[in-house]
């Protein structure tokens, strides 16, 4: 499943795929994989990326169900 | 052991560490932070495990193929070494071209640019090691590849790889596409 609340928070930072995965230590190709939902984040990678983003964890992963 | 046979260890031994070296200053030179290791992200490392998993198996299909045509008497037009070689060529070939398809070969600490650089001066070195054998009429041996065919695979290896690495960028030419 797309992660579109990642996308969404990345871009109102104003922040490229690069820029945000050079700020977590991961690869471009690694946060283009999270938001089209190619890859599932460990819990480490989560935080990274929710530090960056100034969001909790619940903002950007937590789905709810249908 | 007769003092031909140590010369030749000797010679094969000093070869094999001044190669380990000469990687060593490769990758040292090639890594943005100059360290040796190349460092990955969790998802490449998950990719990787799939990539040397996939080279085993290719690996082990290829030695496989070649111990039913010796037992069916059927020849590889490869000398001994040459067609050892060729086990160590078919692995690596599936694992790297795994890895550069599964965005997983490019390190974070990489210079992609010196790093081609590299491939481009090991290919064409090897490449000239054994067009240099084929002149002088070494390259095949009664009618088989000789152990200088090893030169040629490698030189192959890198060609191949450098190829692919450009083919997967210009498929990346577009990064955000969604």
């Amino acid at each position: 499943m797309k992660n579109l609340k990642l996308k969404a928070a990345r871009a109102a930072m104003d922040l490229s795929q690069e820029e945000l995965a050079k700020r977590c230590n991961v690869s471009r190709q690694t946060i283009n994989a999270i938001e089209k939902g190619d890859y599932n984040p460990t819990i480490n990678l989560c935080i990274a990326i929710c530090r960056q983003l100034h969001k909790t964890l619940d903002e950007l992963f937590w789905e709810e169900e249908q | 052991m007769s003092a031909y046979n140590f010369g030749k260890m000797t010679g094969i031994l000093t070869g094999v560490v001044i190669g380990l070296v000469v990687l060593a200053v490769i990758f040292v030179i090639c890594n943005k932070n100059r360290k040796l290791k190349t460092e990955y992200d969790e998802r490449q490392q998950i990719l990787r495990g799939n990539g040397y998993r996939f080279g085993f198996y290719a690996m082990t299909v290829w030695a496989g193929i070649q111990i039913l045509l010796a037992a069916m008497d059927i020849e590889l037009p490869l000398q001994p070494v040459t067609q050892a070689f060729s086990c160590i060529f078919v692995g690596v070939l599936a694992d790297v071209l795994y890895c550069i398809f599964h965005d997983a070969y490019w390190g974070l600490n990489n210079n992609r640019k010196r790093y081609m650089i590299a491939f481009l001066i090991i290919a064409a070195l090897n490449f000239a090691i054994a067009f240099g054998a084929y002149k002088s009429g070494n390259l095949i041996v009664d009618g088989k590849l000789g152990a200088v065919g090893t030169n040629l695979l490698c030189a192959i290896l890198f060609l191949l790889t450098g190829v692919a690495l450009i083919i997967q960028q210009i498929r990346e030419k577009s990064p955000e596409k969604e």
